[in-house]
């Protein structure tokens, strides 16, 4: 719940935002720690509390909605189970209480961490991957004359489609799941490194050429960090990719994870199953979406136009 | 001899039609002189900029720095763009250093120099701030020490100025006058305003936009002392001879 203003102590604190906003823009981590201040928080005032307030608005309109339409019939709650019986499976498969969720109470942490594992690695690996070629392409005409026309022939091609290729490939297990996991995150990576290198504006290479930057500082020092929003956006495109892959082949070929227990709950029609694990990958998605631009963030804050925190 | 010498040199841009730039263009630039040139937009006064940094070269003709013909841009030429340039993910301070790193110099060495010209140029105090924390003559200053950073011995300049206020632009010339009386270097400045160009330069070269490209109609030497008197007759008079030069009238 929001607190009530307590007059004048909020007061000063919403009158001293502008000059807060100002100083998170001007000073670098390092001034900060001189002056031992924390990094700015932004949830300390009124405003990003009520922006919080105002963010839970529709979805708890939503899941009243929900529940209403399964509790009174309106639509036949095998088709459509009541978000309470979501609820209370749910909490049975993260803490073993009720046996709601059968063979899978108390196993959510389990394929949590099966999913997630397989997703961390194989974004690793495939964001490097584009990372790497991605600026190489972008950087020498010559290497986007031989590799690019590969990679756009190789993109359009759905990750499903290579779901059979890589159990020939790697197997039955967690191997192809990375495999693919890897074709998620590798192409928007790709594609975003070689757009964020080829843009770089032309004033800026001028500038670092006449200061006298070689080719070796030119790319280190110039074409890299000005090419890393870029490339960040690219890679956070791949994360979500990423869950999408590792879903679709925990589904396919894999015997755990999030996408496996969806997929047999929904062999033994366990509808309220079926939306747990939906729910719970929308979850991880969100919150690897926010704790990758946690960590990419100190690096972009020079490329932020004021934006809202 | 002089150390920038143009001898003939003409630019095209062959883009659907062969689009002239610049046309016989021939002057020389002795050591240590503030030449200005003025003209009109598209009269070529930036083209010739960038063919003496050497981010482009000549089409025909020589351009000759030091005695040698111009090869690539350098740190013995540094340039101040017009429009923002700087480094928008490094601090003034890095901005400043820069060209020291890149020459070799250890990074602590280089931020120590750097925070030395920070201070000269007025900008203490503000060596941590990113680039867009900056004002517009904040960020002219900061572009011209990066610049000074190198030492080098030509200095570019391309309407550096045009885009701050009356007030900015006027202390950001004498700023730069002072610059180049304490450590003498030679100063090409590209400008489109006759006022400030007679304010600044040792002689003025006067372009104009033909149709066949820009040319140099003229070279004005300024005998004037300094500081210069910017209401006075003989500072008038040159005004408006380059005025008539240009074919415009001038207010007086």
């Amino acid at each position: 719940m929001a607190e009530l203003p307590r007059s004048l102590d909020d007061r000063s604190s919403v009158t001293s935002i502008g000059a807060d906003e100002l100083h998170s823009v001007e000073l670098t981590s390092e001034t900060r720690r001189e002056r031992g201040q924390a990094r700015p928080r932004a949830p300390r005032n009124n405003i990003s509390r009520l922006r919080w307030t105002g963010a839970l608005i529709v979805p708890l309109a939503v899941a009243a909605i929900w529940e209403a339409v399964a509790r009174y019939h309106l639509l036949s709650s095998s088709l459509f189970p009541p978000l309470s019986g979501v609820v209370s499976v749910w909490a049975d498969w993260v803490f073993a209480l009720n046996g709601k969720a059968l063979v899978y109470s108390g196993t959510w942490l389990l394929h949590v961490e099966a999913s997630a594992e397989r997703v961390l690695l194989g974004f690793a690996l495939g964001s490097c991957a584009g990372v790497i070629l991605g600026v190489l392409t972008g950087w020498s005409g010559f290497c986007r004359t031989l590799l690019d026309p590969l990679v756009q022939w190789l993109r359009p091609i759905p990750v499903t489609a290579w779901v059979p290729l890589s159990i020939i490939w790697f197997g039955i297990g967690g191997a192809p799941a990375v495999g693919l996991v890897f074709i998620g995150a590798f192409f928007p990576t790709y594609v975003n490194s070689m757009y964020g290198v080829m843009q770089v504006e032309d004033k800026l290479i001028r500038a670092a050429r006449m200061l006298g930057a070689r080719e070796r500082q030119m790319l280190f020092r110039v074409v890299l960090p000005a090419a890393l929003p870029t490339i960040a956006t690219g890679m956070r495109v791949g994360l979500g990719f990423s869950w999408m892959c590792v879903i679709v082949s925990e589904m396919l070929a894999v015997k755990s994870g999030l996408g496996y227990v969806l997929w047999d709950s929904y062999y033994f029609s366990n509808l309220d199953m079926v939306v747990a694990a939906m729910a719970s990958i929308g979850l991880l998605g969100f919150v690897s979406d926010k704790v990758f631009r946690m960590l990419v963030r100190p690096h972009l804050r020079w490329a932020d136009q004021g934006e809202q925190k | 001899m002089s150390q920038i010498v143009a001898h003939h040199v003409s630019k095209y841009y062959d883009t659907e039609v062969r689009t002239r730039a610049l046309t016989e263009f021939s002057i020389s630039v002795e050591h240590n002189e503030f030449l200005c040139i003025v003209g009109p937009s598209g009269c070529g006064k930036s083209t010739f900029l960038n063919l003496v940094a050497g981010f482009i070269f000549p089409s025909e003709g020589n351009l000759i720095v030091d005695g040698k013909p111009v090869t690539g841009p350098g740190p013995d030429r540094g340039v101040v763009f017009q429009e923002d340039a700087l480094f928008p993910w490094l601090t003034a301070l890095d901005n400043v250093a820069f060209g020291l790193e890149m020459r070799g110099m250890p990074k602590s060495h280089a931020r120590e120099r750097a925070s030395e010209i920070l201070t000269s140029v007025g900008l203490s105090g503000f060596e941590r701030h990113l680039p867009k924390a900056l004002s517009g003559g904040m960020k002219q200053r900061v572009a011209i020490s990066r610049v000074l950073a190198n030492d080098p011995d030509v200095m570019l300049l391309d309407e550096p100025f045009s885009a701050l206020d009356a007030f900015t632009r006027t202390s950001l010339q004498n700023e730069l006058l002072r610059i180049w009386e304490r450590n003498r270097r030679t100063l090409i400045f590209i400008t489109h305003n006759v006022e400030e160009a007679v304010l600044l330069g040792t002689s003025v070269a006067v372009m104009t936009k033909g149709s066949d490209g820009g040319r140099l109609i003229r070279q004005v030497q300024i005998d004037m002392g300094r500081p210069r008197d910017t209401t006075g007759s003989k500072f008038n008079e040159y005004k408006r001879h380059i005025y008539s030069d240009l074919g415009v009238a001038s207010e007086f």
